[in-house]
């Protein structure tokens, strides 16, 4: 009978983790009310209040990673499958100093923030513009990107590949 | 009459002579004034936070902190995975407060409820304290860093794969604070080649006649310890503050008067655990360098002998203390290698000289204290025992 | 019974004893031979004994755990250096000597055979007045504190430590092994004292079990008879007065000891014993370590003490002998132990974790047991 009951609610916590999380918290919340034995409205605002505090600096923590985290990003100018290697790039991330690559070279820079605008210059042989593109990228967490040129060029959907290390 | 003089040169005898100390050592050292300058500003920004956390504990009577190393170990390990995080900036270093602060908090409320069962011997008891959590930071940082707790910069990391170096560049927060608002005082020349080297946006504070090029001001940095002075003064006004000055009068006077003494110690503790926290992770952005092993205890012995210097006792500590102490011990700081090398032909003389300061200004401090304090005792005695006879 | 044990031992000492009892157990298993170590710690025991010992006369007089014992080590340190200074010096005055009152076993050859227990010998009846001298300095400094001795005791010896980092660079010390080469003036920060007296009271009788275990029995007779006298003057008439002191000052006032005396007498002993370990030390490490080297050496002697079963004003020898053992014991056996199964040095994160653990646990436990 017990064991029973035992597997029936097991079962559903483990179906629903997320409810019974909730659950646990109102349980736990319940039982420190009962023990501490002061007027309902007062220990439910204590609580209310701390928990609020406390996600506040947990979001705020995480709204500073957010917008503070340093990204590594490799330019990188070789051939990756049809986009043919350019002949020269210059590249400025979020309008700094500009990065000449050459056919098949691949240079790092660092950028801070979720995202930063790219602007590419590609040069034929003659050293004439043919093509200049604004892009805003954003790598949002992950730590360290690579961004194909020749395939920015091209128009590919997936020009960010991981990083090399 | 004589006992209030000798009170008053008593007072204010570490500061006169090491006025007179450096008043002899700067000539010998051969700086300019602008360099002199220059050097103590940075210095004060560097090492003023970390100094006024001490001055909590003071006014509730548990001496000197020498606890507060415990919070500086708490601001390392926020630094340590901000800079693993690869967090850079202003939002770096508020981050790493953030993580910081519950390390700090934990450790604090741990070394008030160690000082309140050593009452009476709280500044040995807190000293060894700082030992013991040092030898459970190295645990943390030398073998849990990489194993347990996930590192993934390898530049970090020692070589066999778990374990944080021992020296680890800060770059992505180094000086953030410090040059967040740019600003510099200007001297008489060289004024425009100096903003061009620097090739900054940095608005001139004022101009001034006497020294030649400019001297750059950490503004913000000054500004947030300017804020962190008026908080002292505000928190002295609180129920909280007020309640800390009885207890440091006399804890069996405050207790009979009701006020909470053992909670309201461990809360002084605290604050001061947490600002020294908050403390070195300003004095690390602008050092740009973290050393692991030793950065705070480096911290706790100077942030003593400088508030020592300024004039402070182990029972009395003000804001202006704390940065006479800053100016008098750091112009030392400067000036003892040179005037040492120049005087005697050897700067590791210096070097020691400066090393001797530091503690003896400590022990000196110590016995003045204790000897007043059984003097003081005496002297209640005796008068008791005058009155006994006279009546 | 098993709990009055434990509450009369303590936990903090019954965890570390287990631990080290686990370690010589595991000992083998890992590779690590019981018997090398347990010969690593008589050795480290017969090193540190006698400064921990320092700490018996402090603590009972009241003075509190002796954090100024640096300030003894440096008188040590001064007699070791002179000794080897003036060690042709000393030695010559002494044949003159023997000329001079006719005896005639004091010659050439005696002082020759007899070079090294000679030098040795300087070294402590140098350092013995000069550590007699500055713990006399430094008793009465005690007793205008009373109450914060601790405190000041520890900054009272890194401020003498730090002194005499400058000492160093500047007294005409000429001896060649001990100047730096280039500049011929200041001394080395590690000089050898090899030549001199290296090993003079460990390899005397020293008996050789087997390869690896040699007990150095000279140097476990010497710290015997250091605690036999110590033990001795406890027992004389300003031994008992000095523990009457230590545990009811008014008492003591009353029945008319002099408290301030026999405070003063107990930093004394304390200091001069402090410099004779330390040269205890320096015979079987073989080094004289200068400057910053004395800097924490009164921490470990303090742990022994107290992981020995003192207390912040009480302290025996027996204390002195398990305290030594059992500290020295885990700083032998952890490196060796520990390493064979981590592959890491954990050694000194151990060594500071119950090193300090256990002084922070003496110092917090008086105060719980007089409420």
């Amino acid at each position: 009978m017990f064991e029973e009951y035992q597997k029936i609610i097991m079962d559903w916590v483990l179906a629903n983790p997320e409810y019974s999380v909730l659950i646990a918290c109102v349980v736990a919340f319940c039982l420190l009310y009962l023990l501490r034995g002061i007027s309902f409205f007062r220990f439910f605002f204590r609580w209310l209040q701390r928990l609020i505090i406390l996600a506040a600096l947990v979001a705020l923590g995480a709204w500073l990673f957010w917008i503070g985290r340093e990204h590594q990003i490799y330019l990188d100018n070789k051939t990756l499958d049809d986009y043919k290697a350019l002949e020269q790039v210059n590249v400025s991330l979020n309008g700094g100093e500009i990065v000449e690559l050459m056919a098949r070279d691949r240079d790092v820079r660092k950028v801070v923030g979720p995202k930063f605008e790219l602007k590419a210059e590609v040069f034929d042989d003659n050293g004439e513009i043919i093509n200049t593109i604004t892009k805003t990228i954003e790598p949002k967490c992950s730590k360290d990107i690579m961004i194909s040129l020749p395939a920015l060029a091209g128009g590919a959907e997936s020009f960010i590949l991981p990083s090399p290390r | 009459m004589i006992r209030k003089l000798f009170d008053v040169i008593a007072n204010n005898a570490v500061p006169a002579v090491f006025i007179i100390i450096s008043a002899f050592a700067i000539p010998l050292s051969g700086y300019s004034a602008g360099y002199l300058i220059q050097e103590l500003l940075t210095r004060i920004g560097r090492n003023s936070f970390l100094i006024l956390s001490l001055l909590i504990p003071i006014m509730a009577g548990m001496g000197l902190n020498f606890g507060m190393v415990l919070g500086a170990m708490a601001g390392q390990i926020g630094l340590l995975l901000v800079c693993d995080w690869g967090v850079v900036g202003i939002p770096g270093m508020v981050l790493a407060c953030l993580i910081g602060t519950p390390i700090a908090i934990v450790l604090g409320l741990f070394c008030g409820g160690v000082l309140n069962r050593a009452k009476g011997r709280e500044m040995v008891t807190s000293y060894i304290l700082g030992f013991f959590i040092n030898g459970v930071y190295q645990l943390v940082v030398l073998y849990l860093m990489g194993w347990i707790i996930p590192i993934t910069n390898p530049a970090m990391l020692l070589s066999r794969g778990y374990g944080v170096r021992n020296a680890v560049s800060l770059l992505g927060i180094r000086g953030v604070l410090d040059n967040l608002i740019p600003a510099v005082i200007s001297g008489t020349t060289a004024t425009q080649q100096f903003l061009s080297v620097n090739g900054e946006g940095a608005f001139i504070l004022c101009q001034l006649p006497f020294f030649e090029g400019s001297i750059r001001i950490p503004l913000a940095t000054l500004i947030v310890i300017g804020l962190f002075c008026l908080f002292i003064v505000w928190f002295r006004k609180t129920k909280l503050g007020q309640d800390m000055r009885a207890i440091g009068q006399s804890q069996a006077v405050a207790d009979s008067a009701g006020i909470p003494v053992n909670r309201t110690r461990i809360i002084a503790i605290v604050i001061s655990t947490v600002l020294a926290c908050y403390g070195q992770i300003i004095y690390l952005q602008n050092m740009g360098t973290l050393n692991t092993y030793n950065s705070h205890d480096q911290a706790g012995m100077f942030s003593i002998a400088a508030l020592l210097i300024g004039g402070a006792s182990v029972s009395r500590a003000s804001i202006a203390n704390v940065f006479v102490g800053v100016i008098l011990f750091h112009l030392m700081f400067i000036v003892a290698p040179v005037a040492g090398k120049n005087l005697i032909g050897d700067a590791q003389i210096g070097e020691y000289f400066r090393v001797f300061v530091s503690y003896g200004i400590i022990a000196i401090a110590l016995v003045l204290h204790a000897w007043r304090r059984n003097r003081e005792k005496e002297a209640a005695r005796r008068s008791l025992r005058g009155n006994k006879g006279g009546n | 019974m098993i709990s009055k044990f434990i509450q009369n031992a303590g936990w903090p000492r019954i965890i570390i004893a287990l631990f080290l009892l686990g370690l010589f157990i595991a000992a083998p298993f890992v590779g690590v031979r019981v018997d090398t170590s347990l010969a690593n710690t008589l050795v480290r025991f017969g090193m540190n004994g006698v400064m921990v010992l320092a700490m018996i006369p402090m603590v009972q007089a009241g003075c509190g755990l002796n954090f100024g014992l640096p300030l003894g080590i440096i008188a040590g340190l001064l007699g070791a250096t002179l000794s080897i200074e003036w060690n042709v010096e000393i030695l010559a005055r002494l044949v003159e000597f023997g000329g001079k009152y006719n005896l005639s076993w004091l010659n050439e050859t005696f002082v020759t055979n007899w070079r090294e227990p000679l030098g040795f010998a300087s070294a402590i009846i140098i350092a013995v007045p000069i550590a007699a001298i500055l713990g006399w300095f430094y008793g009465k400094l005690l007793n205008r504190v009373k109450g914060d001795e601790m405190m000041i005791a520890t900054y009272v010896g890194f401020s003498s430590v730090s002194f005499m980092c400058i000492a160093w660079l500047l007294l005409p010390y000429k001896h060649p092994t001990m100047v730096w080469g280039y500049a011929g003036k200041g001394l080395r920060t590690t000089i050898s004292v090899e030549g001199y007296w290296l090993h003079v009271l460990s390899d005397a009788l020293a008996i050789d079990v087997n390869e690896h275990l040699r007990i150095p029995t000279g140097m476990l007779i010497f710290f015997a008879v250091m605690a036999i006298l110590v033990w001795i003057f406890m027992r004389s008439k300003t031994g008992t007065a000095m523990t009457a002191v230590g545990s009811n000052p008014e008492f003591a006032r009353a029945s008319g000891v002099n408290v301030d005396r026999m405070r003063t007498i107990s930093v004394v002993l304390s200091t001069v014993l402090g410099a004779i370990g330390i040269i205890v030390y320096e015979q079987s490490f073989g080094f004289i370590q200068l400057y910053m080297g004395p800097f924490y050496m009164a921490l470990p002697a303090v742990a022994s003490i107290l992981l020995g079963g003192a207390s912040v004003n009480k302290a025996s020898i027996l204390n002195v002998i398990i305290g030594t053992f059992l500290f020295q014991g885990i700083l032998t056996m952890t490196p060796s132990v520990i390493n064979s199964y981590l592959q890491t040095d954990m050694s000194e994160v151990i060594r500071l974790i119950v090193s300090n653990g256990m002084i922070l646990y003496a110092l917090t436990r008086k105060v719980r047991a007089g409420r």
